[in-house]
């Protein structure tokens, strides 16, 4: 490679010297101690730049190889993650029919089972709307007969006490003095 | 303070008083006497009880009738004195009070017989004499009313004891029993 840019190097300095020479065909002949001093000059040249540029160019052409190698391992990482999510994606494909089938069973199975909670809730409170309203229709039921016993009662009691009022005796009411004065005796006799 | 809390003063100020004279019996009769005197003689009431007279017109007015009644010095002295403070309208509860301090001191109860017709004498007389072992007092003052609303039977109050034996609390509770849901004479 060092010597590659080396030949190119020589080549470009040394093609304006011979151009020099060959436009020089007007006189008698090739001017050869000028050629010799050009190409001595030519040589001081190339040495100078060989040990001027032999360091940093090393360095660069090092650097340059490091970081194409890094791309290539990176370039070779990138193919290899791509192949593997390929083989993947690809044993996804396959599998895709299995699993679209699976999921679809999942679905169902899902589905049937909201379904009876959804039956079984519904009919529990179906259930206990009607124990609400039979409760309701016992407790009317039974405010109901309460109010025509009371009604019925009261008013058997008046009629009870107009018949009283109207046919209460003296003899009845002596009667009941002496029961009431028998009670207090047993009472005060404790 | 209140009518009520002057009276209870003036009957305890009596009380103790008479009490320790020895004339407390004599003078709860002179004051039970007036009482009923100046409650059926309303015109009477108005003389002692409304300020329209002076106290000298009410004192010569109480001199004529507490000498007509013959009542003992206590309780006209006792007369005089709320005559000249202007307390005469407060009689009424004066002398109720006078009779529950009395009362409590002698051992004596008063009962409310209500019955739906008359009680004749004999009834009353063992009707106190039972209300008396009942209670334990010395003697018991029956005062007697008729109510026809009861139906029939007697009702005795003697302080807190109620002896119910009229026909309409016997009523009563059989509608209670028959409203209740339960066979006459399960309760």
């Amino acid at each position: 490679m060092t010597r590659r840019i080396l030949f190119f190097v020589a080549a470009a300095l040394l093609l304006p010297t011979l151009a020099l020479a060959a436009g020089g065909g007007g006189h008698s002949g090739p001017d050869i101690p000028g050629m010799i001093r050009h190409g001595i000059n030519f040589l001081i040249l190339v040495t100078i730049l060989y040990f001027a540029l032999r360091g940093p160019l090393s360095d660069f052409l090092k650097f340059r190889r490091a970081e194409v190698k890094d791309q290539l391992d990176a370039a070779l990482e990138a193919k290899t993650t791509a192949e593997a999510k390929y083989a993947e994606l690809q044993q996804r494909l396959d599998n895709f029919a299995a699993e679209l089938e699976t999921l679809r069973e999942t679905v169902r199975s899902d589905a049937a089972a909201e379904h009876d909670v959804l039956v079984a809730n519904a009919e529990r409170s179906a259930k206990q709307l009607e124990e609400a309203a039979q409760r309701t229709i016992d407790e009317e039921l039974r405010r109901a007969r309460a109010e025509l016993r009371a009604e019925a009662v009261d008013l058997s009691v008046k009629i009870a006490e107009d018949l009283l009022t109207s046919n209460i005796t003296d003899d009845d009411q002596a009667r009941l003095t002496g029961d009431y004065l028998s009670r207090v005796e047993e009472t005060a006799r404790g | 303070m209140s009518t009520l809390a002057v009276a209870r003063r003036y009957a305890t100020a009596l009380v103790e008083l008479t009490d320790a004279e020895g004339s407390l019996q004599e003078v709860e009769k002179d004051l039970a006497r007036v009482a009923a005197l100046v409650d059926g003689a309303p015109a009477l009431a108005d003389v002692l009880q409304t300020p329209g007279f002076k106290a000298e017109e009410r004192h010569a007015v109480l001199e004529q009738i507490l000498g007509k009644l013959g009542v003992h010095k206590h309780t006209r002295n006792f007369l005089f004195v709320l005559n000249d403070r202007n307390r005469l309208a407060a009689l009424a509860g004066i002398v109720e009070a006078f009779g529950e301090l009395y009362d409590e001191r002698t051992g004596r109860v008063r009962a409310q017989v209500t019955s739906a017709k008359g009680l004749d004498a004999a009834s009353i007389t063992t009707l106190r004499n039972h209300l008396q072992s009942i209670t334990g007092a010395k003697e018991v003052i029956v005062r007697e009313d008729v109510d026809p609303a009861l139906l029939g039977g007697i009702v005795t109050r003697v302080g807190d004891l109620v002896l119910d034996g009229s026909v309409r609390t016997q009523l009563r509770l059989l509608r209670d029993q028959l409203v209740a849901g339960q066979s006459v004479g399960d309760a």
